[in-house]
Parts: structure tokens; sequence; C-alpha cells
């Protein structure tokens, strides 16, 4: 192994050296592109209701078949995907800005500070993540926005958990030490020294909570709690496979978007098992 | 091995917990004398004075009785009355005799005006109080009872037919006191009836279990019978694996449940229709032609040939009973362009939102629902849709704060005096059952006279009278009369289908099942 | 370490004050009425508002929101947790009810996808970098990338409804409930709950493995002469797996959620179904019940977490 490599870079030659990693990040990359491009490839409106078309199967016209208002499978199924896929990254997203600030706050200070949000982290994790979102689904309106925020706001621990604990141990080390004798301030010393240093470990914990999401939102969908109708998720999409008659003669109803679901977490659980191994490639992390 | 024999211990001790849950004492019964039937949803309690539900009132036309029931075909037929006499101002049931209690006690008719006093007080919490209030009630023997209604009403037998005002036995509650009675245990367990079979236990979430009555007054040949409140879904599911015997299913199955083996399927048109209810104190909504355009806009026929695969008729009245329709109503049938005409004609403002609120989780329904917002969006109406609970939907009727509801049900087949309260001044919503807040006192005039007549042709002239202004005004936007589908296995024999599945279960004293 | 106890305890007890307030007021701002719920417009309102109103009182939902919540501090603390609005039983009563069917299910659920986890654990971690190791890597990560509740829906259709090999759904055969009949209804939804628990937890044996494997002490075991399969067995699986104690305790609370979706699909009695019901029937006392039930699990099962690690691992102080 040559020497001349940055960690950065060899993290990178690792992680394109996973096959199965390299491979989700392909089609995770189709999917959002189709999700993008949803309305120039779809060829139909999402929502435009077809009686006399209903319940078709597929056929040149209706690549996936028609729904029960006939509807387009395959124009939903994209803009589900959309949506799925928003509210996955997003929330997880905010969920981390949340969390990786929190806990570089709790690590860097320590005492009054670190009890305070670790106890908040201990408050959130044992709130009922269903009640929560039926309550304020029915507060705020059940809404794309609303998933998002309730998502994210249960989620932070995580990322916080880590990342108090990696500073924690950054904090001995000897070069932020060196940075405080020197009179660096507490902000400069997150900003510096401990966001680069837990970005890597931040980013496989984002990933993995992506996966998490997405199969989340699928659920709360499924049990009626998640996006609105006309809108569709990959998850309100698969509740028409409770109906016998639609699981039975109708595939095309249900068995697209639950493909798309599993197809996406998996892709994007392989990606995060990637950059772990890239990472941390010792695999000292569970 | 101390370690992970702890964390052994810690998983054994979780499966010992499980394994010994005091819920599962074994009760076994031959399955060959019991048959399962499915409730649309989880009763709650079976008491006559809480609010109607329908689960609670299937459970309890079973283990209960009435004075009178209402058959498949929507007449009154004698339950524990084996005749009345209607009169103006009273009307007088004479019971069968030597009836008893399935404790053995005898029933007489001081149980019954136990009952009617019980639930025409309203300290006893009873939800029937108000429709019952004024009325006067007399056992001059044992086996009369009189009813005095407050005004002279031809449609109050509807008010106490099954599957409300369930007898209660006097010789139980009659001793708890009036104001704590409706919290009694007795109705989380109610095992003294009159009905053919007897309460035997409620498994929240798994189901309810009855016995056959040995004090009923003829012999009951099914020795168990097990309500099971769970999905249609799973219910349609069920009749394929033979562990369903009797369920509703939905339009959608229809074709897949008929192609089981041994199961038949049945349709009678039900007592009461899908509609939406557009807030008329709302200005927006004031003018008959925008209701009418909105009628115009729906492709109700397809909604019918599609969603309910043909098993339904499309409404357009608020009356059921068909002697008090008459022979043509307009039909406001699908036409697009007269719907954007109308609407532009009353003033319609195309910038107006409205918000279309109902209940979801029935596939039919929630698919009408997608179906109204686009086709009155193609009209020129933006709607947006809503999905609700329950409880915030009915707290939108009372603060009126909907804009269109949409939703279904109702029972107005056996006398048209039902449907009366739907579209009464004196009756908006919660005194009544007037969600839409229309108010026409000509209508009024016209029911009220009609109810004041013991004759059926003089009634039936002024109902006409009364169904052809509601057709012209449009109080409902009435989509869709439904027809209630009964999946039977072929070991159930005797059932006879009604269109009310609340008083789906009103022959099962002569149901029998075969080997 | 009684001095650790009390201050984790005492902790505990603030953070669950700080719940019980949070979840009173997140339950009384949904939105409608519970009285509504009881009223029902498509048959009878002819009680009319005064009705309504006595509900009101006799619920006690017509006193301020703090005071109702010290009745019910004041009450829970001697184990009353009040009255459910709408069956009017205990709420003590209805929970317990439908732990029994929780506990059963998440349980057995627990020993099946452990028991594959440490298989598939243990075979990839030997089996390193191998056909067989990538596969259980993929295995895992598609048990948990296919929803629970799809994973369900397919079973029952497979299993029951085509092969006809056990019953579609419930806990029992309503007039049986033998042991054996439970056994079949079981099978199923705990098979399928215990595939999305083997997933994460074969990596964790596997990390663990790979470990221990690579630590001084096995390297003297073999140096001794001690076979791979002895020293496999007896010293690094035994020491991979305490960690994984600690993860399992901190994974119920999860589990428990997970089960809600599943205890859908399949009918089973438990309390998520109860729960999900209770919010749609705005049962307050039952919701409020079920929420703190789930805080004091997790509360718990953290300290049965730290409890059991220090007490496995005596090389881990309690400070």
């Amino acid at each position: 192994m040559s020497t001349a490599l940055s960690p950065a870079a060899l993290a990178a030659r690792r992680f394109l050296g996973n096959r199965l990693a390299l491979a989700g990040a392909v089609f995770l990359t189709a999917a959002g592109v189709l999700a993008l491009a949803a309305p120039l490839v779809a060829g139909h409106d999402p929502n435009a209701v077809d009686l006399a078309a209903f319940r078709e199967p597929p056929s040149a016209a209706h690549l996936l078949g028609t729904d029960s208002t006939g509807r387009d499978v395959f124009a939903r199924l994209l803009h589900a995907g959309r949506i799925s896929l928003l509210v996955g990254l997003l929330s997880s997203l905010a969920a981390l800005a949340v969390g990786t600030l929190l806990g570089a706050l709790a690590g860097v200070f320590g005492g009054a500070v670190d009890a305070v949000v670790m106890r908040a982290a201990d408050v959130v994790l044992s709130f009922p993540s269903l009640v929560v979102i039926v309550v304020l689904a029915g507060v705020l309106g059940p809404s794309t926005a609303m998933l998002v925020l309730v998502f994210a706001a249960g989620n932070w621990p995580t990322a916080c958990r880590v990342v108090r604990g990696l500073t924690l141990s950054l904090r001995e080390q000897e070069y932020v030490q060196a940075a405080r004798a020197f009179g660096a301030g507490r902000a400069a010393l997150i900003g510096r020294h401990v966001l680069p240093a837990v970005l890597s470990q931040v980013a496989v914990v984002g990933t993995l909570l992506v996966a998490q999401m997405i199969l989340l939102e699928a659920v709360l969908s499924f049990l009626g709690l998640g996006v609105q109708p006309p809108r569709a998720s990959w998850g309100t999409m698969l509740t028409d496979a409770q109906n016998l008659t639609l699981l039975q003669t109708m595939p095309w109803l249900w068995l697209p978007p639950g493909l798309a679901i599993a197809l996406t977490v998996l892709a994007v659980n392989f990606v995060g098992d990637g950059l772990r191994d890239a990472v941390d490639p010792k695999g000292t992390r569970r | 091995m101390n370690r992970l024999s702890g964390a052994l211990a810690v998983v054994l001790l979780g499966l010992a917990i499980g394994c010994s849950d005091p819920t599962n004492t074994p009760a076994r019964v031959s399955p060959h004398d019991a048959i399962n039937v499915y409730l649309y949803q989880k009763p709650k309690r079976f008491s006559p004075l809480d609010p109607p539900s329908g689960p609670d009132q299937q459970v309890m036309t079973l283990i209960f009785d009435n004075l009178l029931a209402v058959d498949d075909s929507y007449t009154f037929v004698p339950r524990l009355a084996e005749r009345w006499e209607v009169a103006e101002d009273r009307i007088t049931f004479h019971l069968r005799q030597g009836l008893k209690w399935s404790d053995g006690t005898p029933f007489t008719s001081r149980d019954v005006l136990f009952t009617y006093k019980l639930l025409a007080d309203a300290e006893s919490g009873s939800a029937l109080a108000g429709r019952l209030a004024g009325a006067a009630f007399e056992a001059p023997d044992d086996t009369t009872f009189v009813i005095r209604p407050a005004r002279p009403n031809v449609g109050f037998l509807s008010l106490v037919a099954r599957p409300y005002a369930f007898i209660l036995p006097e010789h139980v509650l009659g001793r708890e006191p009036v104001d704590r009675i409706a919290s009694s245990a007795f109705f989380n367990h109610p095992t003294v009836g009159l009905g053919p079979y007897t309460f035997v236990s409620y498994r929240t979430d798994q189901y309810v279990e009855l016995a056959a009555n040995p004090h009923y007054r003829k012999p009951v040949s099914i020795a168990r019978i097990f309500l099971k409140p769970i999905s249609s879904d799973v219910a349609t599911a069920q009749l394929g694996t033979g562990e369903m015997d009797l369920a509703q299913i939905s339009p959608t199955d229809l074709r897949t449940v008929a192609a089981f083996k041994g199961v038949t399927v049945a349709a009678r048109p039900s007592p009461g229709f899908i509609r939406m209810a557009a807030d008329l104190s709302d200005k927006r909504f004031a003018d008959p032609r925008i209701r009418r355009a909105m009628l115009h806009a729906i492709d109700r026929k397809a909604l019918v040939a599609q969603l309910l695969a043909g098993r339904g008729r499309v409404q357009n009245s608020s009356f059921v009973t068909p002697w008090a329709l008459p022979g043509t109503l307009e039909e406001y049938a699908y036409d697009p362009a007269r719907a954007r005409s109308l609407l532009a004609e009353a003033g319609w403002n195309p910038a107006e939102k409205v918000t279309l609120s109902w209940i979801p989780g029935q596939r039919d329904r929630d698919a009408a629902a997608t179906v109204v917002q686009s086709a009155l969006g193609a009209a020129g109406m933006t709607v947006e849709l809503k999905q609700v609970q329950a409880a915030e939907l009915l707290e939108s009727y009372e603060k009126r704060t909907f804009d269109l509801a949409l939703y279904g049900g109702g029972s107005y087949a056996a006398d048209p005096s039902s449907s009366a309260t739907t579209i009464n001044c004196a009756a908006f919503y919660p005194t009544g059952s007037n969600v839409s807040n229309y108010c026409d006192p000509s209508l009024d005039t016209l029911t009220a006279q009609a109810d004041a007549l013991t004759d059926r042709e003089q009634r039936a002239k002024l109902y006409q009278e009364a169904a052809r202004r509601d057709n012209a005004q449009v109080p409902y936007l009435w989509l869709y009369n439904p027809d209630t589908l009964w999946a039977t296995s072929s070991r159930l024999r005797g059932f006879k289908p009604s269109g009310d599945f609340t008083t789906g279960f009103w022959n099962a004293d002569e149901w029998t099942v075969a080997g | 370490m009684l001095a650790y106890l009390v201050r984790r305890l005492l902790s505990n007890a603030a953070v669950f004050l700080l719940i019980s307030v949070g979840v009173f007021l997140l339950v009384r701002a949904v939105p409608g009425d519970p009285v509504r719920m009881m009223v029902n417009p498509e048959h009878l309102a002819a009680g009319g508002p005064a009705f309504a109103a006595a509900k009101r009182t006799e619920l006690g939902l017509d006193q301020p929101v703090l005071v109702r919540y010290g009745i019910w501090l004041r009450d829970a603390l001697g184990g009353d947790l009040g009255y459910s609005f709408v069956s009017r039983r205990p709420v003590a009563e209805v929970l317990g009810e439908r732990m029994g069917p929780t506990v059963l299910l998440m349980s057995t659920a627990l020993a099946i996808g452990l028991t594959l986890a440490v298989a598939a654990g243990t075979l990839a971690a030997v089996r390193r970098n191998t056909a067989i190791d990538y596969a259980t890597t993929v295995a895992g990560l598609g048990a948990i990338s296919v929803p629970s509740f799809f994973l369900g829906i397919a079973a029952i259709y497979l299993f029951s409804l085509r092969l006809g090999w056990v019953p579609s759904s419930g806990m029992s055969t309503p007039g049986d409930g033998g042991g054996a009949d439970i056994l079949a209804h079981l099978v199923l939804p705990a098979a399928v709950l215990g595939l999305s628990i083997a997933g994460p937890f074969t990596r964790y044996v596997r990390a663990g493995l790979l470990a221990e494997l690579g630590a001084d002490y096995v390297r003297t075991a073999e140096a001794k002469g001690a076979g791979p399969g002895r020293v496999l067995i007896r010293h690094a699986l035994r020491n991979a797996l305490i960690p994984l104690i600690t993860v399992v305790m901190i994974y119920i609370p999860q589990l428990l959620a997970g089960a809600v979706a599943l205890e859908q699909v399949f009918a089973w009695p438990g309390m998520g179904q109860l729960a999900v019901s209770s919010i749609g029937q705005l049962d307050h006392p039952v919701v409020i019940g079920f929420a703190m039930f789930v805080a004091v699990l997790v509360l718990v099962c953290n300290l049965a977490a730290d409890l059991l690690y220090a007490v496995a691992d005596p090389r881990i102080g309690l400070s």
C-alpha cells in the first residue's frame, strides 16, 4: 500500500473495491435520477383518475397497469419514490445535524451540558414513537413535512451518542489538548477538530438511518398514518397487498412498490456497510 | 458458562411469562357444533343504554331480545311481543307467555317496564333518553305493555325495534342505583338474557364466545358461536381456509370468495347509502344549483359499476323506504358540461378551495373520495382530501368546521320517519343526525303531518311529496346505495341474508350447522 | 455498586416524570372530543348536549389538565391507572390482558432470531471472506430490508392460504386454545419477527467473534493444542456473546414498536393492536397507560443492560 495516499483516498479505494457497496450506490443513483425525472419519464399524471381504466393489467399504454381508480401505477411508483426517498434523506439529515451538534456540545463541554443532553436523549428514546406520530399527525395535520419532523425528532439520539463518545476520546488526544492549551475557544474546537474527525462515522450512522427511515415511512403509511392521498408513497401503495383478491390476481398493484422498498433499503444498507468498512477497516466499531 | 447462562435465563424467563399467560385457559369445544362469525369492528360493551354501535348491537341481537324486530324484507316481526296494536295515542304490546331468562327466572312485563323506564331516564345516562322523552309506560298485567308517545308518532315502532331497546333483566339490574347503572359490570359480562344464545366471554381483539341458551323458547341447534372482530381482508382469507362461516365481504372480493369451495354469496340492498354532506350553513353551498352541479359532475354510475362491481344503485334521495319514493325522480346524470355551467350560473368562485374529510380504511370508500376529488376538480371545484379520525370528524360536524364530509350507513328502509331526522330543521347535529344543517320548514311540515297519520296510503302520499322536494333541493350529495354482501360456508344452514348488517342475525334462532 | 444503582434509579425517576408530563400533554392535544366519539350520528344523537356534558363530567374531562395530571400521577403511583373511556374497565387490567400475548410473541421471536443469528454469525466468522460469509451478510441485510409487514402478508398467503399448514391469523382457534393450537398460530408471526431480529444480530455475533478469535487467549489455547471447535465454543463464542446481552436489552423496546404492524397483519391480540385502536378511539387513559408502560420498559431495559454488562464482565467498573 502506498504511503502517499491520504486516509480519505484510502477509504474511497476500499469503498470502490466493495462490489456490493458499489452496486448499491449505482442502484441508488439510478433510483434517485428516476425519481427526480419522474414527470419526464412517467408519461402519465400520477393523479389522473380514469374509471374507464379500472385495475387494468400492464399494457403498452400503462407499463405497470392501473390502480383502483384507474391511475397509472408506473407514474405513481416514480412519484411515490420521490416522497419515500425525500422523507428518508431529509429526516436523516435533520436527525444527523441535531444529533451531531448536541453530541459534540455534550462531549466538549461535559458536566451539566452533558447530563442534560444525555437525559434528553434517554427521554426521546423512551418516548413511544407511534404515539408521538399519531398525535402530531392530528395536531399538525398529517403531511410529508410532519413525517420528516417527527422522524428527525425521534432519531437524533443515535448520532448524538456516537459523536459524544468520539468527542470524549478525542478530548484526551494530544493535538486537541495542545489546541486548548493555546487558547482555542470551544466553538472553534468543535468546528476545527471535532466535526472533521467524526464526519466519517456520522456518515455511516446517517446512511443506516436513511434505510431505517424509509422502512419507518412505509410502516406508517401502511397503517394509514403517513403520506396523505391522493399522493402516494411506496408504503401506501403496499396496502393493496392486504386484500386477498388483489394479492392473488393483481400483482402489478403491490409487487412494484414492494420491490422498490426492498431494493432501495438493501442498496442503502450495502452502501452503509461499504462506508463502514471503508472508514473503519479493522471493524473495531460494532 | 455463568454469563451465557445468565443471558439464556433472561430469554427463558420471557418465555415462561409468555407461556403462563392466564388468558390461555383452554375451553375445548368440538368444532362441529361451533360456528365462526365475522364482526366488522371491535365491540365495546353490550348495553342498550350506550350510544348505538354496530358490533355491540350485532352481539346483543344474539344474547338479548326485543319486543319486535325487523326481518330481511324490512318489515316488523314479533319477538317478545306476539302482536301489537298501534293507535293514535298508544301502542299496546301483547307479550308471549311462559318465557324464561337464561338463568331460569320467569320473564314478565315488569322486565319490559323496568327497561323502558331506564332507557327513558336521562339520569341513567341512556342515549335513548331524548327519543323516549315524554313517553309514558304501563304494564297493566303480566303479559301486556303499553307505550303512550309524547306526540302522535306512527314511526315510533322503528325507535324501539331491534337493534334498539333490548330488554334487560330486572332481577339482575333492579337493585343498581340508576345514576351508576350505565357503568355496571353486567354490561361487560351480560350472562343473563332472553336471546337464543348466552354470553360466555369476550376476549378483547380475539372473539366473543356465546353458547346456546337452554331456556330459550325453542331448541337452539348451534352449541357455540364465536364472533371474531377482524379486518375484512383477513375475514375473506379465513372464508377460504374454513376458519370463518359467516362474513360480510367487499365487492372487490366477490369473485374470489364465490370461487371458494362450499362458500355461497348473497347480495341484498342496504337500508342506507354513501353520501357527502356539505355544510349548508356555509354560504358557499347555500345555492341548490351548486349541489346539483356537484351531482352532475360525478359519474356515479361508473362508481357503482367499477368500485362496487355493479353491486349497488345510484342514490337520488334522502329516503330509502320504497313506498315513500315517487315513481320518478331527477337522476342528475353524469354531465360535466352541465356541472360547469350550473357552477358558473350560481357564481361559484373557481379559486375557492373545499376540503373533503372522511374516515379512511375502507378500500371502496377511499377510492370514491379520490374519484370525487378528481371529478369535482374537472368541473371547476378545487377539492383537497383530508383523512380524519372518527372523533375529529364528529367534532367538525358539531362545530361546523367541515366543508364536505363523506360517510355512509343509516337504516332508513323500515320507515321513512328515520330519514326525516337527517333533514329536519330541529335535528341539527348533535341533537339529531342532520349533519348538513339543511333546513326547509315546509318539508318538516309534510313529514310531521305524515307521522301523525296511521293510514299507510295517506302517509305515502305526503312522504312522496316530501321526497320530491328533497330530490330537487339536494340536501345531501347522494352517491350510491351499496349492496350488503354476505358469504356463508356450507356448514351454516338457515341464514337469511338481510341488507341491514346490524340486524343481519335477525333469525339466528333458526340457524343450524351441518356435520 | 449500590451508590451507582441508587443514582441510576433516581435519574430514571426524573426521566420518567418528564415523559409522563410530555405524554399527558401530547395525548390531550389530539383533536376531537372523546365524548363525541361515543355518540354515533348515524343512529341516534337524541341525548343532546346535556348528555354530552354529563358524560364529560363523568369522565373527568371538565377539569383543568394539570389537576387531571396530578390525580393521574397520584393514582398511578398507587397502581391505579384509571378506567378506559371505551370499555370502562381498569386500564391496568386492559393492559395486563395484552401483555401475555405480546410477551409470548416477542420472546419467541427473540429466541428464534437469536438462535438464527448465533448460528449464522458463527458460521460467517469461522468461514470469514468465503462465499458463506458473503451469503450470510447479504441474507442478513435482505432480512432487514423487506418491511416485516410485507413479509408477514407474503407468509400468510403462502403458508396458510396456499399450503394450509398453519392458521392465518389470531392467537388461538376459538373454542380450542390448547398449547398446540397456540403454537400453530404463533409460528408464523414469531418467525417473521424473528427474521427481522436475526438480520442485525448476525452482524453483532460475527463482529464480536472475529474480535475474540484475534485475541491472545485464543491463540494461546490453540498453541496449547485445543482444537478449533473447542476454542470457539468454550472461549470465543462465550466472550463474544457478552456484549450481545446489552444490545438485546436495548433492542427490546424497539421490538415492541416493530411488533405493532405485525400484530395488525396477524390479528395478534397484543399491546400494539390495543395502542393503535385506543388512539383511534381517543381512549386517553389507555393511551397514556400504554405510553408509560413503554417508557418504563425502555428505562428498565437500559438499566438492566448496564447491570448485566457489569455483572457479566467484572473488568467494567460501575462508577
